[in-house]
């Protein structure tokens, strides 16, 4: 059975769903299931032979299929109403709401926090709350885009840049949300630079609401800027190294070092995750990266002299 | 399942077929026992029936109720979809996708979703799944962990009090026997598999202690703190970590605070030209020393 655990899971939910969707055909109930044809005519066939032990033909799941190529539950037995939420089930639906109540977005705030209590009373009281989304971004940011999508208006942000370390003031029209690797990002056309930038949600210090704007539509197109590549060389003992940064192609030298390739857009922030290894870590190549480097420690450095 | 009565021990071993009959009495305990366990994670509880003198009788699954549960209005399957659909490829889908799936048995299919591509959830953690159980049924787990600096993997025994996603990340956060200290543990760093002991935990997380405020290393007892001068329009990751209330485009003396001192010192180098640390000595003196490494090895190449 341990094997099969995920099937059997399938089939206790699909006898209830076939009895609301009565005269669904195979290749229907395949694709709600997320499985082949093939495979949900397995099924179909293994619940046939279901049944309290001592398998007398009246204590059978009667399941009809081969007809029409449409499936008529004729007699559930005992699988006539689904199992009941697993804990892994709701703990998995809370973290995702949980997300999304940090995401601007059309959604209906009430309803979700609605949900969220409603699932935890699932859970034992010490599990409530203790699988959580800290994703940095400030209520106020959360509330203005939110309010600025809606009605189409122009947001002024504070944005703290990731890859230049500096704070601008930008007046953006914002086009929609994005979540991936962990962040929540803003795609906007920023009328400063006249293009569409891509803003993380949780480096925007202030956000305050413009005027109502008439921007002609513009298609979410991101252009992909070229992408170069660093080799680099990591201390043995600064592991930790590899957490600020994706380092691809790692290996560790007979020297215990680690070497790899950093894929990078921009140098100037190249060059900052660099100084962050505070020594740790070493541009082998290219040479033109390597002086950057070294002249922006340099700089640093004569603030103190 | 679903029988009137509860059922014994060498009944289901006799009539369930999968059990072979030619195995040991302990074979089969072991199997029954893990088939017990599997179900429960199913949502399937498996009840023991004691008799009047406390003899273990046999096993029932009631018939449940679980109509009620998965009764949601259309606004609420709306956003469970969408919760089932922001859950694709993250190690959280099968669980949330079948959860979906029974609750449309009841409160009807779920709207198609055209958006899902758009937002994703950053959790391929296999860890995750482990110590969201062990959170649940309040045991300790184990595990090998290499942390920052751990020269290599060590294994840690501890009570689960919390997991949460912080900064592109996850992180567990509990009570570390060997350490007697709470300590909070980079989930991509758990080397192998989580183990779920049948252990009590011996320290349930107070009631007062903030995920949050732990994760992003507010709390008092492990900080390395330094006053800084930031320039106007510079530093702005220090400012965004440390809740500067200044306006940006003004130049701020801060006080930056983080985890360790090695930790503070790459949060300062990084900042460059913009920063300038005023004390505590001891710190300058390692932003110097960082600073001018990293220019020595750097020069030496061009």
């Amino acid at each position: 059975m341990s094997t099969s655990g995920p099937r059997l899971s399938r089939l206790m939910t699909m006898v209830p769903w076939l009895m609301t969707h009565d005269g669904v055909t195979i290749q229907e109930t395949a694709d709600h299931f997320g499985i082949s044809a093939d495979q949900c005519e397995k099924d179909l066939w293994l619940l046939v032979v279901c049944g309290l032990p001592g398998h007398m033909p009246d204590q059978l799941v009667d399941i009809q299929f081969w007809d029409d190529g449409r499936i008529h539950v004729i007699d559930p037995q005992t699988l006539d109403r689904p199992l009941r939420l697993s804990g892994d089930e709701v703990m998995s639906l809370l973290v995702a709401l949980r997300l999304l109540a940090q995401v601007p977005g059309a959604h209906d705030r009430d309803v979700l926090y609605g949900l969220i209590h409603r699932l935890e009373q699932h859970l034992e009281q010490a599990a409530v709350g203790a699988v959580l989304i800290d994703s940095g971004v400030r209520a106020q940011v959360l509330i203005t885009i939110e309010q600025a999508l809606e009605d189409s208006a122009l947001i002024e942000l504070v944005y703290a840049s990731g890859t230049h370390d500096e704070v601008t003031a930008r007046s953006v029209q914002p086009m929609g949300v994005r979540v991936d690797s962990g962040f929540t990002y803003l795609e906007a056309y920023c009328l400063q630079a006249e293009a569409v930038r891509t803003f993380r949600l949780d480096r925007i210090l202030e956000a305050t609401m413009g005027e109502s704007v008439s921007v002609p539509e513009i298609a979410l197109t991101t252009t992909e800027a070229i992408s170069m590549v660093a080799e680099v060389e990591i201390q043995e003992q600064a592991r930790w190294v590899m957490d600020l940064v994706q380092v691809e192609a790692v290996s560790q030298g007979p020297d215990g070092k680690f070497y790899g390739e950093i894929a990078y857009r921009d140098l100037d922030w190249l060059v900052r995750i660099v100084l962050s290894a505070g020594g740790a870590m070493r541009v082998i190549a290219p040479t033109s990266v390597s002086t950057e480097v070294a002249a922006a420690a340099r700089n640093a450095l004569s603030a103190y002299s | 399942m679903g029988a009137a009565r509860a059922v014994s021990r060498a009944e289901i071993r006799r009539l369930v077929a999968g059990y072979d009959p030619e195995a040991s009495d302990t074979a089969f305990e072991r199997m029954f026992e893990r088939d017990k366990d599997e179900l429960r994670g199913m949502g399937i509880p498996v009840e023991t029936i004691v008799d009047v003198n406390g003899e273990v009788e046999g096993y029932l699954i009631r018939r449940q109720n679980a109509t009620s549960d998965l009764d949601f209005n259309a606004d609420e399957l709306a956003l469970l979809a969408l919760a089932a659909a922001v859950s694709q490829e993250a190690i959280l889908e099968a669980s949330a996708t079948n959860a979906l799936r029974k609750i449309e048995t009841i409160s009807g299919d779920a709207p198609e979703l055209f958006h899902q591509a758009r937002m994703r959830m950053n959790a391929t953690d296999a860890a995750l799944m482990p110590l969201m159980a062990a959170l649940r049924e309040q045991v300790v787990v184990t595990f090998s962990y290499q942390g920052r600096n751990d020269a290599r993997p060590e294994k840690r025994t501890v009570d689960p009090w919390g997991v949460i996603a912080h900064d592109g990340a996850w992180y567990f956060i509990g009570h570390d026997h060997d350490r007697a200290a709470r300590r909070t543990f980079r989930i991509s760093r758990i080397q192998g598999a989580v183990t779920i002991t049948a252990q009590s935990i011996e320290k349930s997380r107070p009631e007062e202690l903030n995920l949050v405020d732990v994760v992003r290393g507010e709390t008092p007892e492990q900080h390395s703190t330094a006053r800084v001068i930031v320039a106007a329009g510079h530093g702005a990751a220090l400012r965004v970590a440390n809740h500067c209330e200044e306006s940006p485009f003004e130049e701020v003396e801060l006080k930056v605070s983080a985890v360790t001192d090695e930790v503070l010192v790459s949060q300062i180098c990084a900042a460059g030209i913009g920063v300038q640390v005023i004390a505590p000595l001891e710190i300058r003196e390692k932003v110097m020393a960082a600073l001018k490494a990293i220019a020595d090895s750097h020069e030496g190449l061009s």
